[in-house]
């Protein structure tokens, strides 16, 4: 579990990012952190690592203070930034070398991984592509069987097949004790996989729900006219009319695009916020 | 606080093999680096100056060239920590912030003098064969355990502290800042010893020059006074120096953001 109370973080000479923020990330779930640019999402995922420390306020994961970065926390979390580095070695020297600081990792699985995502093991790291040291670091991080996946932009560079194949490694990686997150703005990459949603705006948490939470509650149609603006909860113009969302009076539970709901929460953060609060 | 979040042996050695086989490459073209510079050195004159080398031409060029590339290597042992990418990969390795330190350390200290003493033996090998088939005499041998080679070694892995505590803080150039911090500390605690020299010993001073014949007659006093200060500052080098720069190290290392 990850829980972070009253956390306050601000970049030097800046204001603060994050002031009094709390959080609570369960077991057993894909996380999706979702956000604007600048709205701190990296920055939330680079404090649960132990890269940025905190300025007020405390932050627990897996029952380690990330600060203290104790190698019995680091072996248990494994994290790929959008950005990646990986040195000039073969895969095989790679494995030789990373692999015995996770007590748990998984050799055998790592060789399907690679099988999968289709990766050549005997060129060196550096002479592949952008999306294939992705596919790599992915594989890398899953066989490590770590209990805390962070994934930062993780479909950025991955071709259609690719994409395809890491939802499927990714949904069946997942156990009881582990925690996948992943922080993006390529939410249809990942629709179907992430469950809860969470969404940062400004330095706080404005949503924090579940899929079957967000069904039960929040409907969606398509209209031809235009909705009162007070009337639903949210509208964007699509072909044919406008697409609605709306709270849910019905019984029935709907299917929500991700892309959508992430709009109508951060064009209408005080209602959205009132509907969940008040039938929680 | 459990001792294998400190220390722990085996994953102390897998991070010291880890540091020493992703580094190796950088390694071989360095020592190739300074094997080109060794004979740009050594050869011409062996070519061209008649007679014989003097034995102690290894006492200057080996401490010179142990310097230069332990300083290189202790400012640039740190350099991933600064790179936006590799800095996130090196925090993440499941080491503690000790270990870490401890392996750059070994790394650049007792890693680093054998394999240039090993290296620049057989260097010296190499040179004596081309002097012996070229021109028929012979080039002097290297001692490694010649005392002041030694002592240049004890310098080198006293102050090479500072220079990787140097490239811990300093994101660009920090062999330069580093020296450059070096001197300028070093003329502001001139200056400040200068000063508590002139106010302590007001009477032997006019204005801020020394009086010639005070001097003379408390010589004695001004003898035992320096015989006292440098026993001081070499207990200070010899003892303090070096740890003082690993504690920062440490604790640098530890509160560094990515």
């Amino acid at each position: 579990m990850i829980k972070m109370t009253d956390l306050t973080f601000a970049y030097k000479n800046k204001p603060p990012l994050f002031s009094e923020l709390n959080l609570q990330i369960s077991d057993g779930n894909i996380y999706g952190l979702l956000g604007k640019n600048g709205a701190g999402k990296t920055t939330l995922l680079k404090i649960i690592c132990g890269l940025l420390f905190p300025q007020k306020g405390t932050c627990s994961v897996l029952a380690f203070a990330p600060s203290g970065r104790i190698p019995e926390m680091l072996q248990e979390i494994y994290f790929i930034p959008e950005e990646i580095y990986t040195p000039p070695l073969k895969i095989s020297e790679y494995l030789k070398l990373y692999a015995p600081f996770y007590p748990r990792f998984d050799h055998q699985s790592f060789g399907q991984y690679i099988k999968t995502f289709d990766l050549p093991r005997n060129d060196r790291l550096t002479s592949l592509s952008y999306g294939q040291k992705k596919k790599f670091l992915v594989a890398f991080g899953l066989a490590t069987n770590c209990r805390l996946l962070i994934l930062d932009e993780p479909t950025n560079g991955l071709d259609i097949p690719s994409k395809s194949q890491f939802r499927k490694l990714l949904a069946a990686s997942l156990s009881e004790d582990r925690i996948i997150i992943i922080s993006t703005h390529q939410v249809r990459d990942i629709g179907n996989l992430i469950d809860p949603i969470i969404i940062l705006d400004g330095g706080n948490v404005i949503f924090n729900q579940s899929i079957d939470d967000i069904s039960r509650k929040l409907a969606v149609r398509l209209q031809k006219t235009e909705p009162g603006k007070d009337d639903v909860l949210y509208s964007e113009k699509t072909l044919g009319g406008y697409v609605v969302i709306d709270e849910n009076r019905g019984e029935s539970e709907s299917n929500l695009d991700i892309e959508l709901l992430f709009n109508a929460v951060i064009n209408n953060q005080q209602r959205m916020g009132e509907l969940f609060t008040r039938e929680a | 606080m459990k001792t294998t979040h400190f220390f722990n042996s085996k994953r102390f050695v897998l991070l010291l093999r880890n540091d020493l086989l992703r580094n190796y490459r950088t390694m071989l073209v360095s020592a190739g680096a300074v094997a080109a510079l060794y004979f740009v050195i050594t050869l011409p004159p062996i070519f061209f100056s008649r007679g014989s080398t003097s034995p102690d031409f290894h006492l200057g060029l080996y401490p010179a060239l142990l310097f230069i590339g332990g300083f290189i290597l202790s400012s640039s042992a740190f350099s991933e920590i600064h790179h936006s990418q590799k800095n996130t990969s090196f925090f993440m390795l499941p080491a503690s912030i000790f270990e870490k330190m401890v392996s750059k350390l070994l790394l650049t200290t007792i890693g680093y003098v054998p394999a240039s003493i090993l290296l620049y033996y057989l260097l010296t090998v190499t040179t004596s064969g081309i002097a012996a088939i070229f021109t028929g005499w012979s080039f002097p041998a290297f001692n490694p355990f010649n005392r002041e080679i030694l002592l240049s070694v004890a310098i080198y892995l006293v102050t090479q502290s500072m220079f990787l505590f140097g490239g811990l803080y300093f994101k660009n150039h920090p062999l330069m800042k580093t020296l450059f911090s070096q001197f300028a500390i070093t003329f502001v605690l001139s200056i400040f010893a200068f000063l508590v020299v002139r106010i302590v010993y007001r009477d032997f001073f006019h204005g801020m020059r020394f009086i010639d014949e005070f001097m003379f007659n408390d010589m004695v006093s001004f003898e035992h006074l320096g015989k006292n200060l440098a026993t001081i500052f070499k207990y200070l080098f010899w003892i303090c120096f070096a740890p003082y720069f690993w504690i920062l190290s440490y604790l640098r290392l530890g509160e560094t953001e990515v």
